[in-house]
C-alpha cells in the first residue's frame, strides 16, 4: 500500500508542482562570443531556444527566447517573443542587425534595422546561466496571462533619424528602402555610448548617445576617411 | 547625325562603281540635291581612278540650315547625280538619313569651339527624345517638345522608346520583371548610357531623370535633379495606388501606423547574402500585402504598374527655365508637381516603417518582411532636395 502511494506522487508531481512551460527539445542554440568592455575582452554566452507556454484559457503558445549572459559578472539579458501560430521563430535576422555591449552594471542590446535604432538594457544578475534561464521560464509561466502576442519586451527606439543627413541613409541614386546603413559597433565611454554605423555609400557615421540613449551629437565620416 | 541650327551640313558619301574603269576619269562632278533642304551639295573636279570599285566623296551644302527652329528630318533624302562635263547629268541614286537639328550647341559639348567633340557621350536616343517633335523656336517650346517625349500632356507616361523603337522600362513588370535590380544613376552623374545600354532596359527613377536632363541639355537647357525623401528618415513612401483595408487593421491600437504592410519574404530575404533584398519582387500573391492591396496603377514608363511601388526615395527634374507653368517634372511617371506637398497629394498613398512589433514579428516568422503603414493624405511630410546644393528645393 505504501509503495503504491509513493509511485502515485512521483507520477503526478511534475504536473501539479513543476513548470508547465518547457523548452522545445532540440531548439537550444548556444554560442560563446567575445565582446569589448572598456578596453578588455569579455566572454559572453548567447543562447536562444523555444519554449511551450501556457497562455491560459486552455491555449498554448510558443515563445522564442534569447539570453545573453556574462559568467564573470553574472549580468543577464533576455527577451522573449511569442511566436505566431505555426511559425518557427528565428533570431538570425535580429542578431545580424544587433550589437551587444556590456558595462560594469548592465548589458545593452543595440538593434539597427530598417533605418531605425532601438535599445534594450538589463541589469539582472544570476550566479549561472542555468539559474537565469530557470527564472525566465518561471516568469513566463507566472505572467502567462500578460504575455501578449508578438511583443518584444521594451525595445526602445532612439530618434537618430534627423541627426544624420538624408544622403547617409540611401545608396546614392538608388530608391531601394532595404539598402540602408548597418550597425557596425557600439562602445561605452563617458559621457555615453558611441554608435558607429556603416553607410551604404562607403561612408560612416558616429552617433553619441547619453546614458539615457538621447542623441548628444552625430557626424558623418566621408568615404575616404571611414575607418 | 546632329547639327545646330544655322550650321552648314557637310556630307560624306561613298560611291560604288558598278563597272570598274580601266583608265582614270578626271573632271567628274558629283552633285547631291535635297528638296527638303532646298539646297545642293556639289563635289567638282573628282577623278575616278582606274581599278577602284568605291570612291569616298565629301561636299558641303551650299546653304546653311535654317536658323529659326529645331528640325527632325526623318529622313533627309538627297538625290545624287554624276556628270563628266560632256553629256547631261546622270541620276545615280538617293541616300536617306535621319538628321537632327538642335536649337543651340548642346551642353554636352565644351562651349570652347576648339573642343569639337562632346565632353560626355551624346546618344542618338537622347537626340531623338529632344528633337523628334521639332519646330521649337525657343527653349520653352524645346522643353515642351522634350517633355512630350516622356509624358502624355502631364497625365501619364508616353512609354518612352529608344530611337529605334526599343521600350525603356521604369521597373520593368512584364514577363521579365526587374525590381530594384533595375539600373540607377548616382546623383550628378549625367550618364544616360546606364539605362540605354543595359540588357533588360529597366531603370530606376534616377535613370529616367538623367535621360530627361540629358535630352534637355541637347537644346541648351540645364536642370536640377531633385531627390524626394520623407521628412521622417526611418520612413519610406508608397506610390499610388494602394488600398488600405477598411475592415482589418492589425495594429488598430496604434495612433497612426495601424495597417500591416507585409512584403513577400522571398523579396526581403533572398537567402543568398550576396543578393540584394527587394520589396515587391517577387510580388505578393493577388497583390495582397497584409492589410494593404497594391492596385495596378499608376503606370510608369512601359510598366503598368511598375514592379516597385515602395520607396526610400524618388528622383525628378527641375528645369532651370523661366516661363514654365509647372516647376517639377517626373519622367518616370509622366506627371508634374507644383511642390513637395503636391507630390504627396498626387503620387503618394501612404508611408511605411518598422516599429517595435515588426522586429518581434520578424523573429517569430524567421523573416524580415513586416512593416507598419499609415495613410498619407494631408500629412505633408515629403521633402524636395536639390541634389546640386543638398538644400531643400521648396520651403
Amino acid at each position: 500500500m505504501n509503495i503504491f502511494i509513493l509511485l502515485l506522487l512521483v507520477a503526478v508531481g511534475p504536473m501539479t508542482k513543476g513548470l508547465q512551460t518547457e523548452i522545445v527539445q532540440g531548439s537550444i542554440q548556444s554560442k560563446q562570443l567575445i565582446i569589448r568592455r572598456d578596453r578588455t575582452d569579455v566572454q559572453i554566452e548567447r543562447r536562444s531556444f523555444q519554449a511551450k507556454i501556457d497562455l491560459g484559457n486552455g491555449q498554448t503558445g510558443k515563445a522564442n527566447i534569447l539570453i545573453v549572459y556574462e559568467s564573470k559578472s553574472g549580468l543577464f539579458w533576455w527577451r522573449y517573443i511569442l511566436g505566431e501560430p505555426g511559425e518557427v521563430g528565428r533570431f538570425d535576422h535580429f542578431l545580424a542587425h544587433s550589437v551587444f555591449s556590456i558595462t560594469d552594471n548592465k548589458i545593452v542590446c543595440f538593434n539597427f534595422d530598417a533605418r531605425t535604432l532601438r535599445v534594450a538594457e538589463s541589469a539582472f544578475r544570476f550566479s549561472s546561466l542555468a539559474e537565469g534561464q530557470a527564472k525566465v521560464l518561471e516568469r513566463l509561466e507566472s505572467e502567462r496571462g500578460k504575455v501578449s502576442a508578438a511583443k518584444l519586451d521594451s525595445l526602445r527606439e532612439v530618434a537618430i533619424g534627423k541627426s544624420l543627413p538624408f544622403t547617409f541613409y540611401s545608396l546614392n541614386g538608388n530608391s531601394n528602402f532595404m539598402l540602408g546603413p548597418k550597425l557596425r559597433e557600439v562602445s561605452f565611454a563617458n559621457p555615453g555610448w558611441q554608435v558607429t554605423l556603416d553607410g551604404p555609400n562607403g561612408d560612416g557615421a558616429i552617433v553619441l548617445l547619453n546614458d539615457n540613449y538621447e542623441v548628444i551629437s552625430s557626424r558623418v565620416i566621408p568615404r575616404n576617411q571611414a575607418p | 547625325m546632329g547639327y545646330v541650327q544655322g550650321q552648314t551640313i557637310r556630307l560624306g558619301l561613298t560611291l560604288a562603281v558598278n563597272t570598274v574603269l580601266t583608265v582614270d576619269t578626271p573632271n567628274t562632278t558629283i552633285s547631291g540635291h535635297s528638296s527638303s533642304l532646298g539646297g545642293d551639295c556639289v563635289a567638282k573636279g573628282i577623278t575616278i581612278p582606274a581599278g577602284q570599285s568605291s570612291i569616298p566623296i565629301t561636299c558641303i551644302m551650299n546653304a546653311p540650315l535654317p536658323s529659326s527652329q529645331t528640325r527632325f528630318f526623318d529622313p533627309l533624302t538627297i538625290d545624287w547625280s554624276y556628270s563628266n562635263g560632256v553629256g547631261p547629268s546622270i541620276f545615280i541614286g538617293s541616300t536617306s538619313n535621319q538628321v537632327y537639328v538642335t536649337l543651340t550647341k548642346p551642353l554636352q559639348y565644351n562651349p570652347d569651339p576648339n573642343f569639337p567633340k562632346p565632353v560626355s557621350p551624346l546618344y542618338r536616343t537622347t537626340l531623338h527624345l529632344a528633337l523628334s517633335q521639332d519646330g521649337a523656336t525657343d527653349q520653352i517650346t524645346a522643353f515642351q517638345n522634350t517633355w512630350n517625349s516622356f509624358s502624355t500632356a502631364g497625365t501619364g507616361p508616353k512609354n518612352v522608346k529608344t530611337w529605334d523603337g526599343r521600350p525603356l522600362y521604369y521597373y520593368r513588370n512584364d514577363n521579365h520583371t526587374v525590381g530594384f535590380k533595375s539600373v540607377f544613376c548616382p546623383s550628378n552623374s549625367l550618364d544616360e548610357g546606364v539605362l540605354l545600354e543595359v540588357g533588360d532596359s529597366s531603370g530606376q527613377c534616377t535613370t529616367f531623370a538623367v535621360l530627361m536632363m540629358e535630352a534637355l541639355r541637347v537644346n541648351g537647357i540645364a536642370a536640377h535633379e531633385i531627390g524626394i525623401v520623407t521628412n521622417e528618415p526611418p520612413t519610406g513612401f508608397l506610390v499610388k495606388h494602394w488600398l488600405f483595408s477598411s475592415t482589418h487593421q492589425r495594429f488598430s491600437e496604434e495612433p497612426e501606423y495601424k495597417w500591416q504592410l507585409l512584403f513577400n519574404p522571398e523579396a526581403t530575404n533572398p537567402g543568398d547574402p550576396s543578393v540584394q533584398a527587394d520589396s515587391m519582387v517577387p510580388s505578393q500573391p493577388a497583390g495582397i500585402y497584409g492589410d494593404l492591396s497594391s492596385s495596378p496603377t499608376v503606370p510608369g514608363q512601359n510598366s503598368t504598374p511598375p514592379s516597385e511601388k515602395a520607396f526610400g526615395s524618388h528622383f525628378i527634374v527641375e528645369p532651370i527655365l523661366t516661363g514654365l507653368s509647372t516647376s517639377y517634372y517626373d519622367p518616370s511617371y509622366g506627371l508634374t508637381y507644383t511642390n513637395h506637398n503636391n507630390f504627396e497629394d498626387v503620387a503618394v498613398d501612404g508611408y511605411f516603417r518598422k516599429l517595435d512589433p515588426d522586429t518581434a514579428l520578424d523573429v517569430s516568422s524567421g523573416t524580415s518582411n513586416h512593416y507598419h503603414a499609415k495613410k498619407s493624405f494631408g500629412l505633408h511630410i515629403i521633402r524636395f532636395i536639390n541634389l546640386d546644393t543638398t538644400q531643400d528645393a521648396t520651403p
